[in-house]
């Protein structure tokens, strides 16, 4: 016997998802491909609307229609704990589709003794405290396991077929998912049901939908069986660990630290991995749990040198508040083959270079260094800092022509407030903590703005050369009342 | 301005009119510099005169003296501004483009900098801005390649003509660039010329400019980075500032002024002369005119009386005096080719207020006994050329007439004129949306809000915005308002007209740059009808009328079926013409079938051949603003006094009852009580056609009050007479050009009382026209006791064809997703062999599955076949040609294996019937659901309602229309298997149900009954969808 598992209204159980109160409401949810309606709830269907209509027809027949989105993350979420779940159950699991699992019961001693429908029910609860509604067929085949949760309903989230015939015979053409075209076919050929279509002669349906056709036929007698296409519950290299106490220091927290990754580094290499990203979880005490990914520049699985990032990381740490618990998570990677020496990195040892860095950013702050990157806008003085690939080799050719873009300006961040007197419109005087005085010679205004979209800017600079022959640029920010500032000095 | 005030002259500006590359309208830019005090501007649209009419008329009214140029995309993708200097150079510039253009593709066609030779005699070139060779080779920091470059422009244009172009645009590093322009004009000593390279009129249009740079790029306001504007400095300038832009360079901007001067080629005289027509020798092109025109005359008129005499050398006269004789000889010409190739054909317009036009058989009027006025056709203070547009079969027929003229005057002599794409309500949204990276929901719904019709004025825009999902306080909301008002209007693209052709003596592509049109075989001018006609040149509008089409199909029918008809013969009091126009029995009948004349027929009651005219002109936009329907139509109906405006007026307003429907009574009543002559009713017919200037109109207006008011007109009559005429100023309709529809109106209502089969096939092979779906049609005609066989293989021929007396039967051009060749092959091959089965249909058809499906599914392999069902299951089985044994099969139907498909259920037929040809000749939908609507009065029984009542109407929408003259109304036509029934839906309702109305095919509405004059209309009150499950309907046609 076989068992399916069956997610219905898959994407609007992920759209839905922690916002169960919408339920009750009329919601669909569109595909942002086809731009129609996929999925809605009772109320959306009590309403006049149905799958397949746009937006606006869905709107014409219920004006307080939601329409959502599809949500990619939660559906992955949602498939996944599908099968981990299914693969709780059986270890001959396959994931038929995103939305269905089907495991073979053989391995399932209990379903095997227990009676199919309490052993079912008792499966299907334990979605209940994931937010989940999933339904179960039950069947001497996959495939007729897949079509018998086609028949399910929310009152009758089971069902377990022993005469497949009559089963079979009722079930709409849709629930064997042929193609478009194909459905098309039968539907002009007055076929809606298998039973119709097991009807006609299996000859006769070769002959006119070819393989494909008759694979659908034999789908829809229900006698063709197959093998699993067996799958793994995805190996998760995690541990965790809940602590009687909240910890005041730090000192057991590493020591934990150095056993969980002692433990996992051995696990991938007795499976030839290395440790590509490490993900720490810290729940606290005040309910706010703390977390962290680091990326392992050069992935390896060298105990010592995963353990000092967190040596690095907790030195300079001070938590909000007291942990309750450590998970630590790492996701594996194939060893990357590189012949010794042959071709150099950017730096020597990617991992000592991250450390240094990490010892860096606890100090400046996250996302205040890195290698500086101008964003593609007019506005001035606009960047990204980026931590550059360690383990990349060096370019080949870095060097490009430079425009002529005069001399050096050394930036002042944040730019210094500035007061400045105008003569004929020309700044005369400026009064500033760094430029101070009488303007000798100026040029300008250099005009600039831009995002008048939603954030607008403006701004007019000039170049000035103070009379000790400092030069400045100083600018004057848009707006009723313009603000002055000394953007930086240039380099003479 | 004083002699002392510092000039400058702007030469180098882009229109709108580059497509994309510009924020302002000519129009604008015009406006500005007139504001800003400059005398003279030079417009150079990208790679075309596109905007130079437009700019050129602006500029004149405004005291700015318009000077023409282009900037050209060169081989190499740089830019070259060049400027005219002469009629030569503007002709050089024409050819030159032209050149181009015609070698290119539409979206490709740069300027071969080996052409530039041939060309630049009389032009000037700058050397342009950050697109130009120089300053991109600058940039590059290639001296070399700047001098080389400037060389080549001076070998070419000659050392007096090339200007090195500066710019200051405020941007930090332009100066380094411009220092090295200075030098270079220094060592090759050139002049310098300061342009401010305009994009836009004012700065605040910087923003659209930015969105049309996006839209030109295929991104959004986030993602175009440096593709953006640094600034909005590349407005136009005035004057002062650009001298003190230039503070240190005086001479470049002192330039302007010097080479402006220097460019004194005007677009008033272009040159332009229409064909002349080879006469035969010893006659000249007049006095061949006046022999064929008495010819003519002899012929048309069984009596030349001493008025038509009178009339014709009036006409013939003045026609010599204005030089318009060649003209009238080559449309003479046209009107013969299209004789000899039997085409149907009938001027329209002011031209059939001509005796010489009616005796040259241009048209089918006679204007002297309808008594028009021949100074709306031509006047002596007419400037511009007479309009004669000739209504032709749409389709191949009209083709030809189009393909004859390019043969006789080359691709070079001959152009469709351009059809200006703007961009309007729903256009503007998308690309100013997307440019804001709006979400695509808030784009559709925005569309969808509009129906079918792009009509906004009960719908202000913000209040649509929030119907859309973008409430104001969306951060972009703010943005997008301004931009929509800056956005819409401006050209999007330019199209070709559908008839306007341009013809020229000599090359046409001197007067005007020639394109290729998306059309194979068409050639296309860069300016539109109504630049053509400012510009003096002529054009002649083949216009394509499905009606002609049906109207020649179904004499051609008469004639194979024995019982000839001839147009010109048909008698216009025949009573059963007028009982069917008074019964509103006039779906598929020209002009009168809309709604809106059906509401009118009734009332109208017509019972001679004016009152037809007067139907036609009455439902317009200009009488129904101008509230002049219920006037007359109570008048008519004795409920309301007559009322001619002044006394003066009687005899100009008798015969419509007091009512000024026509333009020509609106010129006469100028002439009779503002004693206008006959150049100043030109000026005035000129401002109520010209409807791109309300000034004009102004303008015109005030001369009729003075003129009135010297007269001792009391003041109620000049108020009412000027009222008549405002209401004409956007909507005119000429008398004569009703006259002329009047005459398709009464052949085709004739048609469809005395020869409804050859009528209604005429109809079915020319869709899609009118203003119903031929399912509409379809039942209409069953009502009047035709029978329709459907489409079969073994009997249908491409178009429908007369069975016998009372039946058509459906043509393969019916048949959706066939193929045309593939139906015409299906005919030919049956008329060498009838089919003997299915098998052999298959065989010797080799239609593809789809097709086969679709004639499956409609029932037209029936006869191959015991039902759809047993076809549909037979053309899906795959034949194989190696099949030693398939000759069997091939050779009867009886030979097919029995299929084991139940036959199709009506509702099943019905919806195969509605998929497969969009009409059925089975039941109507909604005979299948009325036993579900017992409380729905079938449309055939309102009759029987009474006024007041409350009353519930059911069917499929056939029609949604919201006219701008409806104040927001909107009319919906609910067809059910009885007939059609009206509802109007007011305005608050409307807004609320807005998505329910335009989306869902069929509707409950429930109201009460207005019944007045046997006109019943529902005034909804509730409105809801009907839901049929999996049946179809038609699809409604929808109109604004």
């Amino acid at each position: 016997m076989f068992c399916a598992l069956l997610i219905p209204d898959f994407r609007l159980q992920a759209a839905l998802r922690h916002r169960s109160p919408l339920w009750r409401e009329p919601v669909a949810v569109v595909d942002s491909d086809t731009s129609v309606l996929v999925e809605l709830t009772p109320a959306a269907a009590a309403s006049g609307v149905c799958a397949g209509m746009s937006p606006p027809q869905g709107l014409a027949r219920c004006l307080e229609l939601q329409i959502l989105q599809r949500v990619p993350l939660s559906e992955r979420a949602l498939s996944g704990i599908l099968l981990e779940q299914a693969c709780a159950a059986s270890a001959l699991v396959e994931q038929t589709a995103e939305n269905l699992c089907t495991f073979d019961l053989k391995g399932t001693p209990l379903a095997a003794q227990a009676d199919l429908p309490g052993w079912s029910s008792a499966l299907l609860r334990q979605f209940e405290p994931l937010e989940m509604s999933v339904r179960a067929g039950i069947a001497a085949n996959p495939d007729l396991a897949r079509l018998a949760t086609r028949s399910t309903t929310i009152q009758e989230p089971v069902r377990i077929v022993s005469d497949s015939h009559a089963f079979l015979t009722t079930l709409p053409l849709e629930a064997l998912e042929p193609t478009i075209a194909a459905l098309a076919v039968l539907h002009g050929w007055g076929i809606t049901t298998l039973g119709g279509l097991t009807r006609l002669a299996r000859t006769e349906i070769a002959a006119r939908l070819g393989p494909d056709g008759v694979q659908l036929w034999d789908h829809a007698q229900g006698r063709s069986t197959r093998l699993l296409r067996l799958v793994r519950a995805p190996e998760h290299f995690e541990e965790a660990f809940d602590f009687e106490h909240e910890l005041d220091t730090a000192q057991p927290l590493l020591f934990l630290l150095r056993r969980f990754v002692d433990q996992l580094t051995f696990r991938l290499e007795s499976q030839g991995l290395v440790a590509a990203e490490m993900r720490l979880h810290l729940p606290l005490s005040n309910g706010e749990p703390y977390e962290r990914q680091f990326r392992i520049p050069s992935p390896t699985a060298d105990p010592d040198v995963l353990f000092r990032v967190f040596e690095t990381h907790f030195d300079n740490l001070r938590l909000k508040s007291a942990p309750t618990g450590v998970r630590l998570a790492l996701q594996a990677a194939k060893p990357e083959p590189r012949q010794f020496r042959l071709f150099e990195n950017a730096v020597r040892d990617p991992n000592r270079f991250a450390e240094t860095l990490a010892n860096i950013l606890a100090v400046v702050g996250s996302g205040n260094a890195g290698s500086p990157e101008r964003i593609p806008t007019h506005k001035p003085d606009q960047f990204t800092l980026h931590v550059p690939d360690f383990a990349a080799s060096f370019p080949a050719n870095r060097h490009q022509r430079l425009s002529e873009t005069g001399l050096p300006l050394r930036r002042y961040r944040p730019p210094l407030p500035a007061r400045v007197h105008l003569e004929n419109a020309h700044p005369r005087y400026i009064v500033s903590e760094q430029a101070h005085g009488e303007v000798a010679d100026c040029l300008g205004p250099y005009r600039l703005s831009g995002e008048w979209w939603e954030n607008g800017w403006s701004t007019e600079e000039w170049d000035v050369q103070m009379s000790d022959g400092a030069l400045y640029r100083i600018s004057r920010q848009g707006g009723n009342e313009p603000t002055w500032l000394v953007e930086g000095c240039y380099d003479k | 301005m004083t002699s002392n005030a510092p000039q400058f002259i702007e030469l180098h500006a882009r229109s709108a009119f580059s497509f994309l590359r510009a924020a302002s309208q000519p129009e604008k830019l015009a406006e500005r510099a007139a504001s800003l005090g400059m005398p003279a501007m030079a417009l150079c649209d990208r790679d075309g005169v596109y905007g130079a009419p437009r700019f050129y008329a602006a500029a004149r009214e405004r005291g700015v003296r318009a000077i023409v140029g282009a900037e050209l995309t060169m081989e190499d993708a740089t830019v070259l501004p060049v400027l005219v200097n002469s009629r030569e150079g503007y002709q050089n510039l024409c050819r030159l483009i032209t050149k181009a253009k015609l070698r290119g593709t539409k979206a490709d066609a740069p300027v071969a900098w080996s052409d530039l030779p041939e060309f630049a005699q009389g032009l000037v070139c700058l050397t342009g801005d950050e697109e130009g060779a120089l300053r991109q080779a600058l940039e590059r920091g290639d001296t070399a390649a700047a001098q080389q470059g400037v060389g080549q422009l001076r070998e070419i244009f000659g050392p007096k003509n090339v200007y090195i172009e500066i710019q200051r645009h405020l941007v930090r590093g332009e100066e380094r660039i411009n220092d090295r322009l200075v030098q270079l004009a220094a060592s090759e000593k050139l002049p310098l010329l300061a342009t401010n390279g305009v994009l836009y009129a004012e700065r605040e249009q910087r923003r659209a400019f930015d969105v049309l740079t996006c839209i030109r790029n295929h991104t959004h306001l986030d993602a175009a980075g440096l593709l953006l504007s640094r600034n909005g400095e590349r407005a136009l300038k005035e004057a002062r500032r650009m001298h003190a832009l230039f503070a240190d360079l005086p001479e470049a901007v002192h330039n302007t002024a010097i080479l402006a001067e220097r460019l004194d080629f005007s677009m008033e005289n272009l040159g332009y002369e229409f064909p002349r027509y080879p006469v035969p020798e010893g006659e000249s092109m007049d006095s061949f005119l006046r022999k064929v025109t008495m010819a003519g005359a002899r012929a048309r008129y069984t009596h030349l009386g001493k008025k038509v005499m009178d009339q014709l050398n009036r006409e013939l006269a003045l026609i010599e005096k204005l030089g318009f004789a060649g003209y009238f000889l080559i449309v003479w010409d046209i009107a013969n080719f299209c004789t000899s190739r039997d085409i149907l054909m009938q001027g329209r317009g002011s031209a059939a207020n001509s005796a010489v036009c009616y005796s040259l058989g241009i048209t089918a009027c006679d204007p002297v006994s309808n008594n028009l006025l021949f100074e709306r056709f031509l006047s002596e203070g007419r400037k511009s050329w007479p309009d004669i547009d000739l209504d032709l079969p749409s389709g191949e027929r009209r083709e030809s007439v189009i393909q004859e003229l390019y043969r006789r005057y080359g691709k070079h002599g001959a152009a469709m004129t351009a059809n200006v794409i703007s961009y309007r309500g729903k256009s503007a949204m998308r690309e100013i949306g997307k440019a804001l990276n709006l979400s695509p929901d808030i784009i559709g719904r925005f569309s969808s809000l509009y129906g079918g019709g792009d009509y906004p004025h009960t719908l202000d825009l913000q209040t649509h915005l929030q119907k859309a999902g973008l409430p104001m306080e969306h951060p972009r909301a703010a943005a997008f308002i301004p931009l929509y008002r800056q956005i819409y209007g401006l050209p999007r693209h330019l199209g070709q007209h559908s008839g306007g052709m341009i013809i020229c003596q000599g090359k046409l592509d001197s007067i005007v740059p020639l394109e290729n049109a998306s059309m194979p075989g068409r050639v296309v001018a860069q300016w539109d009808k109504d630049d053509c006609e400012d510009l003096g040149i002529i054009k002649v509008d083949l216009l394509g009328l499905g009606m002609m089409a049906v109207l020649q199909e179904s004499l051609e029918l008469c004639r194979e079926q024995g019982d000839a008809v001839e147009i010109a013969t048909l008698p216009k009091d025949d009573p059963a013409v007028f009982e069917l126009m008074q019964n509103a029995d006039t779906i598929g009948v020209f002009q009168i079938e809309s709604r809106a004349q059906m509401a009118t027929l009734p009332r109208l009651k017509p019972a001679c051949f004016y009152d037809v005219v007067i139907e036609v002109a009455i439902i317009r936009p200009g009488p129904i603003q101008g509230d002049l329907v219920h006037p007359y139509l109570n008048r008519r109906a004795g409920r309301e006094p007559l009322d001619y405006i002044h006394p003066l007026l009687k005899p100009v307003l008798e015969r419509t009852l007091g009512v000024p429907l026509f333009q020509e009574q609106i010129l006469k009543m100028a002439m009779v009580i503002a004693d206008f002559t006959g150049s100043e009713a030109e000026e005035l017919r000129r401002a109520l056609s010209f409807h791109r200037s309300q000034e004009r109109m102004e303008k015109v207006t005030v001369k009729l009050r003075t003129a009135m008011e010297r007269k001792g007109i009391e003041p109620a009559a000049i108020e009412k007479f000027l009222h008549g005429v405002s209401s004409f100023a956007l909507y005119g309709f000429p008398e004569s050009h009703a006259i002329s529809f009047a005459n398709l109106v009464w052949a085709s209502a004739w048609l469809k009382v005395h020869r409804p089969l050859e009528f209604f096939a005429g109809l079915f092979n020319n869709q899609p026209m009118g203003f119903y779906s031929p399912a509409t049609l379809l039942r209409d005609a069953r009502r009047r006791g035709l029978r329709f066989k459907p489409v079969s293989v073994l009997q249908s021929d491409f178009k429908c064809t007369i069975e016998d007396k009372q039946t058509l039967r459906l043509g393969l051009c019916t048949v959706r997703g066939l193929n045309a060749v593939r139906a015409m092959e299906i005919v030919e091959v049956r008329t060498q062999q009838p089919f003997a089965s299915l098998h052999d249909f298959r065989t010797r058809t080799r239609l593809d599955k789809d097709e086969l499906r679709t004639l499956a599914s409609i029932g037209a392999l029936n006869g191959l076949a015991d039902h759809r069902r047993a076809a549909l299951w037979s053309v899906e089985e795959t034949i194989d040609p190696d099949d030693l044994f398939s000759w069997s099969r091939a050779e009867n139907k009886d030979s097919e294996p029995p299929s084991p498909l139940e036959p199709m259920t009506p509702p099943e037929r019905l919806g195969a019937d509605y998929e497969g040809t969009g009409l059925t000749v089975g039941p109507h939908p909604m005979a299948l659901v009325r036993g579900e609507l017992p409380h729905v009065w079938r449309a055939a029984d309102l009759p029987q309602v009474r006024h007041g009542d409350w009353i519930t109407i059911a069917g499929n929408v056939i029609c949604r229309q919201r006219p701008g003259t409806a104040k927001g109304f909107v009319f919906i036509s609910l067809e059910d298997e009885s007939g059609i029934a009206n509802a109007i839906v007011p305005p608050k309702l409307f807004e609320k149900l807005r998505l329910l109305i335009t989306q869902e095919s069929f509707l409950i509405i429930s109201g009460r009954a207005q019944n007045w004059d046997k006109v019943i209309l529902i005034r909804a009150a509730e409105v809801e969808s009907l839901e049929t499950g999996r049946l179809r309907g038609a699809e409604s046609h929808d109109f604004h």
